[in-house]
């Protein structure tokens, strides 16, 4: 099973999507926090939450749930004082936040059984409880407060009436002395009613205990559906698509990865969809020097963990094979601390993936730009061997280069658009007039988009045109040319 | 007298200037006068309250007794201290050190504890929380240094506690207090309104605005010979004004404005020198101050003479002086 690590989910923007999804209640919040992750061995349940966000999009296209939303809002988190109802301690506090939330629970049931008889939501049961509601509410009367009532025992009943009749007395008693004998006839009294409410605190207990494993279900089912609706409403918002699960290649077309959007938006720019499709083999990526190789390579490790996690992906459409392990090796995702050389690090925690990969027979292998930081001639060479080596075991793997002689041996080859096709001239002249925002401005013209090539297709080699733009001492640029020309 | 004094109030604090300066005996007062009282009367405290012993002094504190129908709002933890029947009426997430706080209507008569939140905002939050569940006046207890309470923002007026625990000297007693009180009856600046954006801003009768953040009060009042008018975000106390002395920042004139009473943190004496050079403390907020009470028994031992307690303290404040004790007989 992919396990979910930190490091990762900041990387590819998986954390943002989290940060996006907004929950309503505890129980949401907490499946938010603790994300199941779906292997092979789960695929039919992973379909089930897929339907079930698809059903409560439309469901969501017609209809205003902002109302059961607000009531799954209301809900405090109970499972506390569910799980010590065993102890038959709990105090008149914890009865109190029970009966509220089986008061909310009817509320929220009447809301969802409107919704299901639409959406049919596939293993989400939410009913009110009415029996543990009866113990809580001996009276019927649905007060949002909780005292435990006088009609729970005569005893409790005859004392709480003795009670108060030395309390009548005592309002209006002024003599120290026969006041001092009230307030001990009346501490002796509270001591009974203390000792009498304990006991019948104990006794709700008991009676709520049947409950208590229908209590912890419906819980889990409120959390679903609240994980559920916020799910949905992510989906909405960017255009998600329902994934289908293949059992060969992975497809994602019109990929997004909202982490960036949502910057890019901030600047008043967009995010190039990216669409890619990876077979069993080598997928590799070229293309020019600050074209986003690394952006499209985060956005796939992004979606294929939506995915895993049945969020629907940010693409237009996905076609993702459920994996055992994903694995992206990046020169930022090591560990500097062991005192290893960047290169170092990379190196080890790729030998690492391929012992691991032999072992397990559905992996994905992202690697982006293997052996940049070491003398590129070897580079090069490392990078064309993994490749090599790639192809003969059972991975689909992704790799990103701008080395060449390496994307020939691959089984499909992509390149970032780049500034390929940019009018050169427009483009030169609009940096004449503001030099200062060269960056901007090749950023605007930057393709981030990536195409599939031919094998054979060469590394587009775009920076010396990238000097030039950015204004780059014409001599340096004269010496760079001669060595290109040899 | 008491109940008159609070009649026109929606929320009312008692803060005291020392430990058993009476403040608990005040609040059964207060409660005890509201016994026939035909609203809903709501009690908190910031901190905890209504131990029957005083955790910091060991001493013997009056408990807090109340009447059926009573709203507490009291950490979940100390419910088992109160023998009152109690009906929850609502839970908060406001944490304290003994749970978090939930709202209790008393349905008997009884004595309880009370543990409030302990920031203003969450005051704040709780008494209308206490207003939207029924309550007609909010009384909220003080603990020791926390002047925030009295702040209008929190509580609409307030009583001022004193007595013998102060200083075993009632001339320091009696001077401190009526510094305290006088703060407290600040008026209201006539020149500013809003509540401020910066530190510290500087304005002259032509609206001339100059802020900073940084700069230390004299330095900015050097720089600013015209602007007279200074508004004081945040707490002003005796170490900030001190330089203004002893650099001989000229003051003639000039109206140092705090947003509210409870950001004056400042001496008698300070608060002499700063009149003596011609400057003027004022408040963007006003505070209400109803009473000072005084309590002529110490808690280390030094009891004063109550009569001469108590008319010392009506010839130095503007307000009523009530004896904790006398009120009680």
């Amino acid at each position: 099973m992919i396990e979910l690590d930190y490091k990762l989910n900041e990387k590819v923007g998986f954390s943002h999507v989290i940060d996006l999804l907004g929950t309503c209640s505890p129980y949401g919040t907490e499946r938010k926090k603790k994300l199941r992750v779906y292997d092979n061995t789960r695929e039919a349940e992973l379909t089930d939450e897929f339907y079930n966000i698809s059903r409560v999009m439309t469901y969501m296209g017609e209809h205003d749930c902002t109302r059961i939303e607000r009531r799954l809002l209301g809900l405090k988190d109970i499972r506390g004082s569910v799980g010590s109802i065993d102890s038959l301690s709990l105090n008149d506090i914890e009865l109190f936040e029970l009966k509220r939330f089986l008061l909310q629970l009817e509320l929220i049931a009447d809301d969802f059984s409107e919704m299901d008889s639409t959406c049919q939501l596939k293993n989400i049961d939410i009913a009110p409880f009415t029996e543990a509601l009866e113990v809580l509410d001996p009276d019927g009367m649905k007060t949002q407060t909780f005292m435990l009532s006088s009609s729970l025992s005569e005893e409790l009943c005859a004392i709480r009436r003795e009670k108060k009749d030395i309390e009548i007395l005592l309002r209006k008693e002024m003599d120290q002395e026969r006041r001092a004998t009230l307030l001990r006839k009346r501490a002796r009294i509270t001591a009974m009613e203390d000792a009498e409410e304990t006991r019948l605190r104990a006794m709700l207990c008991e009676k709520l205990l049947p409950y208590k494993q229908g209590l912890l279900n419906v819980i889990d089912a409120l959390g679903s559906l609240d994980f559920t609706l916020a799910r949905a409403r992510l989906a909405l918002r960017y255009g998600c698509c329902c994934p289908s699960i293949s059992q060969g290649g992975l497809e994602l077309s019109g990929m997004i990865n909202p982490a960036i959007q949502d910057a890019l938006e901030k600047r008043g720019k967009s995010f190039t969809p990216v669409s890619m499709q990876a077979r069993h083999g080598v997928t590799v990526i070229t293309g020019a020097n600050m074209g986003g190789k690394t952006v499209a390579l985060n956005t796939v490790a992004l979606n294929v963990l939506c995915v895993h996690c049945a969020i629907f992906p940010f693409a237009r459409h996905a076609q993702v094979p459920l994996f055992d392990r994903l694995y992206l090796i990046a020169e930022d995702m090591q560990d500097s601390s062991k005192g290893l050389s960047s290169f170092g690090a990379e190196m080890m925690q790729l030998d690492a993936a391929l012992l691991d990969i032999k072992k397990h027979d559905a992996s994905l292998l992202l690697i982006d730009e293997l052996a940049r930081g070491t003398n590129p001639d070897e580079g090069a060479c490392i990078v064309r061997g993994v490749v090599n080596m790639l192809k003969t075991m059972s991975v689909i793997s992704v790799l990103t280069t701008h080395y060449d002689n390496v994307a020939c041996y691959a089984d499909a080859h992509y390149q970032v658009k780049g500034l390929c096709g940019v009018d050169m001239q427009a483009l030169t002249a609009q940096i004449a007039k503001k030099r200062s925002a060269s960056v901007e401005l090749i950023e605007e013209y930057m393709n981030y988009g990536i195409i599939r090539v031919d094998t054979a297709s060469e590394v587009p080699k775009d920076a010396l045109r990238i000097c030039e733009l950015l204004g780059i001492d014409k001599e340096l640029l004269i010496y760079v040319k001669k060595y290109i020309d040899k | 007298m008491l109940f008159e004094l609070v009649t026109p109030y929606k929320s009312i604090s008692i803060i005291g200037m020392c430990k058993n300066a009476g403040k608990t005996t005040v609040l059964n007062e207060l409660i005890a006068a509201h016994r026939d009282f035909d609203g809903i009367l709501a009690l908190t405290s910031i901190g905890r309250d209504g131990e029957s012993t005083d955790v910091v002094t060991s001493t013997h504190k009056p408990n807090i007794y109340v009447y059926e129908n009573t709203l507490v709002a009291t950490a979940s933890g100390l419910l088992k201290h109160c023998d009152i029947t109690s009906e929850v009426v609502a839970t908060t997430d406001m944490g304290t050190p003994f749970g978090d706080v939930a709202v209790v209507r008393a349905k008997s008569d009884g004595y309880i504890q009370i543990g409030g939140p302990s920031m203003s905002q969450q005051l704040i939050d709780l008494n209308s929380e206490l207003m939207s569940i029924g309550a007609t006046r909010v009384i909220i207890d003080g603990a020791i240094s926390r002047k925030s309470l009295c702040a209008p923002s929190v509580t609409e007026a307030t009583i001022l506690c004193t007595g013998a625990s102060y200083s075993s000297s009632i001339d320091k007693v009696i001077e401190d207090t009526k510094n305290s009180a006088e703060l407290l009856m600040l008026d209201e600046t006539d020149f500013w309104a809003g509540e401020p954006t910066a530190r510290l801003t500087f304005c002259d009768d032509e609206g001339n605005v100059a802020t900073y953040e940084s700069t230390p009060l004299h330095e900015a009042i050097k720089a600013n010979p015209e602007k007279k008018h200074i508004m004081h975000r945040g707490a002003v106390t005796d170490s900030i004004l001190k330089p203004l002395f002893m650099s001989a920042t000229p003051l003639q004139g000039v109206e140092i404005c705090a947003q509210d009473a409870s950001k004056l943190l400042i001496s008698a004496k300070t608060r002499d020198k700063l009149l003596l050079r011609g400057c003027r403390l004022s408040v963007l907020n006003k505070t209400v101050l109803l009473a000072v009470t005084v309590n002529p028994i110490s808690a280390y031992g030094t009891h004063f003479d109550p009569v001469e307690l108590r008319v010392r303290m009506k010839e130095a404040v503007d307000v009523p002086v009530i004896d904790v004790r006398s009120e009680n007989d």
